[in-house]
């Protein structure tokens, strides 16, 4: 029987909190194992989704004194506990969670096996890659896309010298990507290719989600 | 009359330059694991670790910063200077020294700000767009991060995180836990031991010449950049060694690199449990003997 490495395993390696000995056991696993590699993948996007968020939202101005003003007309007797928390409705949220999610882990353990795996109109088509890589790639296309998305808005914050600075090693790491990515096509069973693709991947999002911290954290 | 304008004029100067350069003198209670944040966007912070239960800042705010804060309580002080609207072109340098309880938390922010650090031997999170970061010491965790400038480490680190986009990272001394990646810069691993370690860049190059731990477990990966690698004599790893279009050098042993379309594929085993891991699209690959004697870790 295959012993998976479980989710606080996978997520302990993402913060590099293993030892070496569980480090390396869990790295050969995910090197055999299409499914825990991508479930790392996937934790790793939302790691880099998650750092990328603002510390701080600020609610909209004066939307306390509104909330405040609607619970009052609508007579909300004090002390009874609000829909979220009642059973039915956390009965509901949790099968709608345990839906979501067993459909992700499908299309994710799924793309293993299915070539056709589903790809959005802006992510490079990987000709011959593995299901399991083109599956990443869309992941790493969703995230770098957003952190662009951000980093864009929020660019002229940026020195323009730190702006030159992050637009260089993008280029850098795009043209190291599209290397590997046409070698891939000649040679799609090259788990070196495959592991340089993923790492150039990686660099991408961690050096776009430092330069957005720049912006979003100052 | 001549004199009389003169004298004006300078006491104008020097009241504006006094005015203008204020110094900065203070010193709060904290606990020995207290949290720092410490905020200069332009110019230098050097921060010592000390013995006390205090914390201590010295030094100038430079010309056109709003001035020097601080304050908090035993558990957690943040300090820094502040310059209006965060822009560091307005601004001249300012100079902080900080001195913190050895095993406190600290995290460090600057701009254009370099950054120089000894004796703490509790966790760093340390960032600077553009300026350079130096660390001596033993800190328990260290988490550097810079988009253009370079990273210098000397000591026995437990836990290290280093990243750079275009700067060059070298890590003098041991650890046990390293991940160090650059996109152009050069990576440079010596002394040791290492325990764990993942090198990575894109067109950076890759220098290992550490002693490595029993039971180690080493992964370099590159684009383009070259790959040297010189194991301490005596080293026994597992050596797995591969390129898609670029040479590999192994002088470890009479062994040559088998050629795999482009590129080269190396495996050897050395006899121990340690293991090394080298991928390289066309960066070329060196392994050779070399680097300071083998200094075996109790596991």
């Amino acid at each position: 029987m295959i012993n998976h490495p479980d989710d606080q395993t996978l997520s302990d390696l993402l913060d590099d909190g293993l030892d070496p000995a569980e480090r390396a056991g869990a790295e050969e696993h995910l090197a055999a194992c299409d499914a825990c590699f991508t479930r790392l993948q996937r934790l790793r996007m939302l790691v880099a989704n998650a750092s990328s968020l603002p510390r701080v939202m600020p609610a909209p101005a004066g939307e306390w004194q509104r909330i405040r003003a609607r619970l009052h007309a609508a007579g909300s007797p004090a002390g009874r506990a609000p829909w979220w928390t009642q059973r039915t409705a956390l009965l509901a949220a949790g099968l709608a969670l345990v839906v979501a999610s067993s459909g992700v882990t499908a299309l994710l353990v799924g793309g293993r096996r299915d070539a056709a795996v589903q790809q959005t109109a802006s992510t490079p088509a990987p000709a011959a890659l593995t299901p399991r890589l083109a599956a990443l790639e869309h992941e790493y296309a969703t995230v770098t896309r957003d952190l662009e998305r951000q980093l864009a808005e929020h660019k002229h914050m940026l020195a323009p010298e730190t702006v030159a600075a992050v637009e260089r090693s993008l280029q850098t790491i795009e043209t190291a990507i599209a290397e590997a990515r046409e070698a891939l096509a000649r040679d799609p069973g090259s788990e070196t290719l495959a592991r340089l693709l993923v790492a150039g991947h990686d660099q991408k999002v961690e050096l776009l989600r430092h330069a957005t911290r720049l912006v979003t954290q100052s | 009359m001549r004199r009389t304008l003169v004298l004006w004029v300078l006491t104008i100067c020097l009241t504006s330059t006094a005015a203008a350069q204020s110094r900065i003198n203070r010193r709060l209670p904290l606990a020995a694991d207290g949290t720092v944040r410490i905020t200069n966007l332009a110019g230098v912070i050097r921060l010592h670790g000390w013995d006390r239960d205090s914390i201590v800042a010295t030094g100038e705010v430079g010309r056109g910063s709003k001035g020097f804060f601080m304050g908090g309580d035993r558990t957690a002080v943040k300090l820094g200077i502040d310059i209006p609207n965060d822009d560091v072109t307005t601004a001249e340098p300012s100079t902080l020294d900080v001195w913190v309880p050895a095993g406190s938390r600290v995290r460090v922010k600057s701009t254009r700000g370099v950054i120089v650090v000894d004796s703490v031997t509790g966790s760093l999170d340390l960032g600077s767009t553009s300026g350079n970061i130096t660390v001596t010491g033993v800190p328990r965790e260290l988490t550097v991060e810079t988009m253009d400038g370079d990273i210098e480490l000397e000591g026995a680190i437990v836990w290290l995180r280093a990243r750079s986009a275009g700067g060059d990272i070298t890590v003098r001394g041991g650890a046990e836990d390293l991940v160090s990646a650059s996109v152009s810069g050069t990576v440079t691993v010596t002394g040791g031991p290492v325990r764990a370690a993942r090198l990575e860049t894109m067109t950076g190059n890759i220098v290992f010449e550490a002693s490595i731990a029993r039971g180690a477990v080493l992964d370099l990966g590159t684009h383009s950049g070259a790959v040297r690698v010189l194991l301490p004599k005596g080293s026994t790893p597992t050596v797995e060694a591969t390129t898609v279009a670029a040479p590999i050098d192994n002088n470890l042993t009479p062994q040559r690199a088998a050629i795999r379309g482009e590129g080269r594929e190396l495996a050897l085993s050395l006899g121990g449990d340690a293991r090394l891991t080298v991928r390289s699209f066309k960066g070329a690959v060196t392994l050779a003997w070399g680097g300071p004697p083998l200094r075996l870790v109790k596991q």
